[in-house]
């Protein structure tokens, strides 16, 4: 009963027509909302993996879609045909009692049929057949989804999920035993047309790493690295959004993937492997850079100003500073290296836009061309970031506040942060 | 299992109806028929039933409370009706209240209600542990549900993954009670599910083989099982979270090297059956109420009873299908994808029987019959959008967001809750002697067909924009405005629905007052439960009823004749029993079960707050198995007694004759029924019953 | 009684039962409620201790390398001797229903205090052992191993002791003449629970005392 038409002819040619229906169905369903953008859409892929994904989806979506048709089609069907006429003599009689069952003929029973042995094998049979095929077709994309295209030694990024940011760490050689040469927070950045393998892992409680245009999703789970891929067909920023359950500020950590042109791309890794170079008494930004490294770097590292001496650190966070190594500690402790912070354009597990302008809107490399800081969210965040975003400071979760800190002091230090390009 | 045996109910002629009175163990035993006392310490099925049935409607509005405000914080972007803490308790609980303290009881209420009847038996085979069974299911929901004015609800999901709620990550007592809770209340399930087991097994009508139960009958019976081996599954899980929580143990340290994935898996074991364990019910109550006002027999019997089999054993090989993302290896995601693909099958077919019940029927669209077409059509939804995350590859997009939700609503309410109701309006007459106000009932299930779907529809299209589960809160520019507003403005539309539901209910008792009662039939129905008095008396039966075939009452009231034109040959009242019948020997009501119960909160509490509490509830708990334990199930008192004993050596000699029936320990009622209804079978022929015979 | 053709309850003496065959399927097991009940709850007990002994394989498995493990503590000659103390006890537990079902008062009360009194020596062993291994370092929030190893034996041994407390209970009720070959199936009964703790412990015993690695 259920598709038999679609499961004889499974072929790729039926299956982008059934598509281009349901994408219009889609459309049509989402018309209202058509004005708003989705950035994290699933449907609209923009990369193999998601085009792989939704390769296989829509067909099973369109198989769903009929035999829902097809069953609720049926069932008006039947209510309509077989519904019980009243007799209208006894409608006049008992009009006190509109639904009695004295109202329909009490003494008419239809055949009484037990069942149908050969229907129902059929109809236990078709269904199966139907899901053989459409499981042959899922473990073909398995098998396409688990491929690693990638050299050996091509780039790889390690990425972390701690409570409520994201953390990515590159090995540009491929060889995740060292340390990594990049770290950064919250912004992926990649090149395009490029399949990135991934290692996910997490520090504290279970995250679910998510860039839906992408590829679908992974879990972060503390004690493992789990593999995954990401490619995108074209440059440009895609949105993610942690998926698992993570505590108070789950909604409130997500990230970019940011897809750039290979030549971009190469110019992005040599401005990040650059160390930053500590301030003399005089350059501009002096006095932030003390304001830091008496606030802030207990946590935050900033390369070649507040390299720590891992073993001068509470428990977890020398892991921090150079590896992907589990933390001793799994409360949360290390911060978002801040070495090139001001290159970056969204802070806070992507909550805030860095910039005045939409993040989408600026150009990512020309940080100079960025126009104005959004200092007020910028402000906030460095003086009570728990009233911005949801933490549990006190149990060494999230990013505690800063009372104490004057606005002069505020100032300089954010003074200091744009000048860590 | 200390409890002491429970011998069977004795129907002894010429008796009047006996209630033991007089004094025995530690206090004299409770009396009365009416009263907050005769429910309190009731042992009948009935009663028990109804107090399940209530207890879940009350949870419901909680749950119901909670998924308002869950809507209201997200019907626009950046609400804040609701702080981020809050939201994750009210979550969490929202998914706690309505998985075991709605659903589950409520199919209990059903269990407990209408399988006795249902396979002509007098009571459960254990009644006290029955009562022990509602009263510690209800002291779980109550202390779960005290953890808001103590501190904080449970924040970590219902599914708690470890280790977010573990100590470090969850440092509110919530998860604690989450732990011992759940506890609780599986304790409950278990006994339960022991108990109504041995009630099917053991204690069916003369005739009622198992292949000649209705199929409501065999689904609970599958529940049963699931439940069996699935509670100690979720029992060790949460043992383990205690035990971690509590004395510092090392399970879901992953300092210590523990794996979380070790929760996962334990926890999904117990529930995928789980899931099955909310469907199966309304499933079976489908199964019911459909024939009955399609004017058919179920199509295909043997498929709805294997079908629903298949599934009880296949809902045990795709639990790790939650966990496509958590990590496990591509091996197992495809064996899981797989297996979960096909347990589509046998859904299917209980899909397509119940249309084909309908096909050819004589529809009457009762609001019970609404509730249950409807059931089938929602579900479907809920079943098709299920294939497409069996296909693990869409899974990885679809899990944790609105796309799940959406799915498992469809599955959990529009079939599961969905069906209940169903059940509610077909079986009201039978269990309170009126019908539910057919007006207002139809009303309420067209707002609430429309308000489910407002709400839960467009949370497909939420999950495939990427809107991600558990968020309390979303960006403006993220694109889920207006639907998320849709489904805020349908979760209202559902609570008008289900507010009308109770509004029926006050009115429907109203007006029944000095109305004629509805007989013992109101539906023209099939199964046992109809062919007794409305409301059912407490001996449930004036006599055995010998079961020849399926749905033997309806074929005592109709006749096939050869030309397949059915003829009515008695009414219902004729062939029902009029629940006159005296001397009738019940099992006596009992403190002890509840006694047994109010320690269990005690000491979860104490586990909590102080071991002190703990102690003392621990005396509670040995104090009531004392009395429990010296407390026969019947009053030796009492003047049934005499009779049974002496019954008793006969019995014995009786099973030893004919050597297929109940053995030992007094169990004179079966090999009675045996020798009785030979006499009965040969009296009777050429009289309606034997015209009957196959 | 029966039937529904006929208005006014059929009255029949209960000795009429047995005298004609049954003339329909079997409606019961031909066990007593009891009985199956037991049946029911252990089959559901197996799934406890079969997700109690996975628990323990996994977090085994786990142990980080160089923490106190399974070959740091365990004594094998002596925990096979107090596990051949407990399966003794199935030996007398079956002896005391034996005695019981023949009358025999006196030698059942004999076998079901050895029983209890095997028992409780495997208990004692356990505390002992207990006591050692934290002597050794091995505490309960030790690291993963220990905390695996003490919820396992320790359901297993809570299991003992409820079954002590059963069988003390029936020698107390035999001791008051309230036990005889009639009423048998309680002991049969505590049997059957006694047995399947044994058998669970023989299952522990292999696999994580005989196959520490």
């Amino acid at each position: 009963m259920m598709g038999e038409q679609a499961g004889g002819r499974f072929g790729p040619n039926l299956w982008r027509r059934l598509r281009l229906a349901l994408v219009a169905l889609a459309v049509a369903l989402a018309l209202t909302a058509c004005a708003d953008e989705h950035p994290l859409d699933t449907l609209t892929e923009a990369g193999p993996d998601a085009q792989e994904i939704n390769d296989l989806f829509f067909p099973v979506l369109g198989v769903a879609i009929i035999v829902f048709f097809l069953v609720q089609g049926a069932i008006i069907y039947l209510a309509v045909r077989y519904r019980a006429r009243r007799r209208a003599a006894a409608a006049a009689v008992h009009s006190d009692d509109p639904d009695g069952d004295d109202l329909y003929g009490d003494d008419e029973y239809p055949e009484q049929v037990h069942g149908n042995l050969r229907l129902e094998l059929a109809w236990t049979i078709i269904p199966t057949i139907l899901l053989a095929v459409i499981s042959v077709f899922t473990l073909i994309s398995l098998v396409d989804l688990n491929e690693v295209s990638a050299a050996e030694d091509d780039l790889r990024v390690t990425v972390v999920g701690q409570q409520w940011w994201w953390e990515f760490q590159y090995h540009l050689d491929g060889d995740t035993s060292t340390p990594p040469d990049i770290v950064t927070a919250n912004e992926l950045v990649m090149p395009v047309r490029q399949q990135v393998p991934l290692g996910i892992t997490s520090r504290d409680v279970i995250h679910s790493f998510w860039i839906p245009r992408l590829n679908g999703k992974k879990d972060a789970v503390p004690g493992r690295t789990h593999p995954w891929v990401i490619e995108a067909d074209e440059p440009g920023r895609y949105m993610g959004q942690c998926t698992e359950f993570c505590g108070l500020s789950h909604a409130y950590m997500r990230m970019y993937a940011v897809v750039l042109e290979p030549a971009e791309w190469d110019e992005w890794v040599q401005g990040q492997l650059v160390d930053a170079a500590p301030l003399e008494p005089g350059e501009p930004g002096y006095e932030g850079q003390e304001v830091f490294l008496a606030n802030c770097a207990n946590c935050h590292v900033v390369n070649g100003v507040s390299d720590v001496n891992l073993d001068d650190l509470p428990d977890g966070m020398g892991d921090y500073a150079g590896a992907n190594a589990i933390t001793s500690a799994l409360v949360s402790g290390a911060a978002p290296n801040l070495t090139h912070v001001a290159s970056r354009t969204t802070f806070a597990g992507s909550i805030f836009d860095l910039y005045e302008d939409r993040a989408e809107r600026i150009p990512y490399l020309e940080v100079a061309e960025r126009g104005d800081l959004n200092r007020g969210d910028l402000e906030a965040w460095i003086r009570n970031a728990p009233g911005q975003k949801a933490n549990d400071a006190d149990g060494a979760r999230g990013m505690t506040a800063f009372p104490g800190l004057t606005d002069g002091e505020i100032d300089a230090l954010v003074e200091y942060l744009m000048t860590l390009r | 299992m200390t409890t002491t045996s429970e011998p069977p109910l004795q129907l002894t002629a010429g008796e009047q109806l006996v209630r033991p009175s007089t004094s025995l163990g530690v206090f004299s035993r409770p009396t009365g028929e009416t009263g907050w006392k005769s429910w309190l310490f009731t042992v009948d099925h009935k009663r028990i039933g109804i107090m399940y049935g209530a207890a879940a409607l009350l949870f419901l509005v909680i749950g119901g409370i909670e998924a308002l405000l869950l809507r209201l914080q997200l019907a626009v972007p950046g609400g804040n009706v609701l702080s981020e803490d809050a939201y994750n308790q009210v979550f969490t609980m929202h998914g706690v209240t309505m998985v075991f303290l709605v659903i589950m009881p409520m199919a209990a209420a059903f269990a407990n209600y209408l399988l006795p009847l249902q396979i002509g038996a007098r009571d459960v085979a254990f009644p006290r542990l029955n009562a022990f069974s509602l009263w510690c299911f209800l002291a779980g929901g109550i202390f779960l549900n005290t953890s808001w004015f103590l501190g904080g609800a449970p924040d970590g999901g219902w599914f708690g993954y470890a280790p977010n709620s573990g100590l470090v990550y969850s440092p509110s007592h919530g998860m604690d009670f989450y732990a011992l809770g759940l506890q609780i209340a599986g304790i409950a399930s278990l006994v339960s599910a022991i108990n109504l087991i041995t009630t099917v097994l053991n204690m069916r009508a003369p005739g009622m083989s198992l292949f000649r139960m209705p199929v409501l009958s065999w689904m609970l019976l599958v529940v049963q099982f699931l439940l069996l081996f699935a509670i100690p599954v979720i029992t060790v899980a949460l043992f383990l979270l205690s035990f971690d929580r509590l004395f510092g143990a090392n399970f879901f340290n992953v300092e210590a090297g523990a794996d979380p994935l070790l929760w996962q898996h334990l926890f999904w074991i117990f529930g995928h059956p789980e899931v099955y364990i909310l469907i199966l019910p309304a499933f079976g109550i489908m199964s019911e109420v459909i024939p009955v006002f399609s004017r058919k027999p179920i199509f295909g019997y043997p498929f709805m009873v294997f079908s629903g089999i298949a599934i009880g054993f296949m809902g045990w090989g795709v639990w790790a299908h939650h966990m496509f993302t958590s990590g496990i290896g591509p091996v197992s995601v495809a064996v899981f994808s797989l297996s979960t693909m096909f347990i589509a099958v046998p859904t299917g077919v209980k899909i397509l029987n119940w249309l084909a019940t309908m096909w050819g029927g004589r529809l009457r669209f009762n609001t019970a019959m609404l509730y249950s077409v409807g059931a089938v059509a929602m579900f479907t939804i809920g079943g098709l959008s299920g294939v497409t995350h069996a296909i693990s590859p869409a899974d990885t997009q679809q899990t944790d967001t609105y796309y799940i939700v959406a799915h498992f609503h469809y599955v959990i309410f529009g079939g599961s809750l969905m069906g209940m109701l169903s059940g509610f309006y077909f079986w009201w007459p039978k269990a309170f002697g009126y019908k539910l106000n057919e007006k207002l009932g139809k009303i309420g299930f067209w707002i609430l067909l429309i308000g489910f779907n407002l709400t839960f529809g467009p949370m497909h299209i939420l999950g495939l924009q990427g809107m991600s589960r558990r968020i309390h809160s979303y960006a403006a520019d993220s694109g889920f405005n207006l639907w998320n507003m849709v489904a805020s403005i349908g979760a209202f539309v559902i609570a008008a629905g289900v507010l009308l539901f109770f509004w029926n209910i006050g009115v429907s008792r109203r007006r029944a007052r000095g109305s004629p009662p509805v007989g013992p039939d109101p539906w023209d129905a099939r199964g046992l439960e109809w062919m007794t008095a409305s409301p059912v008396p407490t001996h449930n039966f004036d006599r055995d009823i010998t079961v020849t075939r399926q749905d033997e009452f309806w074929h005592r009231k109709w006749r096939i004749g050869t030309d397949g034109k059915v003829t009515r040959i008695a009414r219902a009242e004729d062939v029902a029993h009029d629940g006159s019948a005296t001397g009738v020997h019940l099992p006596s009501p009992s403190y002890w079960p509840v006694v047994v119960a109010l320690g269990l909160p005690l000491v979860a509490y104490g586990l909590i707050y102080n071991l002190w509490i703990t102690g003392i509830g621990a005396l509670v708990i040995l104090g009531g198995l004392y009395g429990w334990v010296f407390e026969p199930p019947d009053d030796p008192e009492d003047h049934g007694h005499d009779d049974h004993h002496e019954a008793d050596p006969s019995g014995e000699a009786g099973n030893g004759a004919n050597g297929g029936g109940a053995s030992g320990n007094g169990e004179g009622e079966p090999a009675d029924g045996d020798g009785a209804r030979q006499l009965a079978a040969a009296g009777t022929s050429g009289g309606p019953v034997a015209e009957a015979q196959p | 009684m029966t039937d529904v053709a006929d208005p006014t309850p059929a009255v029949t003496t209960p000795t009429d039962a047995g005298h004609a065959p049954p003339a329909h399927p079997p409606t019961t097991t031909g066990l007593t409620h009891n009985k199956v009940a037991m049946w029911l709850f252990l089959g559901s007990e197996c799934l406890l201790f079969g997700a109690l002994i996975a628990v323990y394989m996994f977090a085994k498995s786990r142990l980080p390398a160089g923490e106190i493990g399974p070959n740091d503590v365990f004594d094998i000659p002596f925990t096979s001797v107090s596990s051949f103390v407990l399966l003794m006890s199935s030996l007398t537990m079956v002896l005391a229903l034996s005695a019981l079902n023949r009358g025999e008062e006196r030698n059942f009360r004999i076998w079901i205090v050895a029983t209890a009194l095997l028992g409780g020596t495997f208990i004692a062993g356990q505390v002992y052992e207990f006591t050692v291994f934290v002597d050794l370092g091995l505490g309960y929030t030790t690291n993963i191993f220990g905390s695996a190893f003490f919820t396992l034996t320790g359901f297993h041994g809570a299991h003992v002791t409820i079954g002590i407390v059963m069988l003390m209970s029936a020698l107390v009720a035999s001791l008051r003449g309230r036990l005889s070959p009639r009423n048998a199936e309680t002991v049969e009964l505590i049997g059957l629970y006694w047995h399947f703790v044994d058998i669970v412990w023989i299952l522990i015993f292999t696999i994580i005392y005989l196959f520490p690695q």
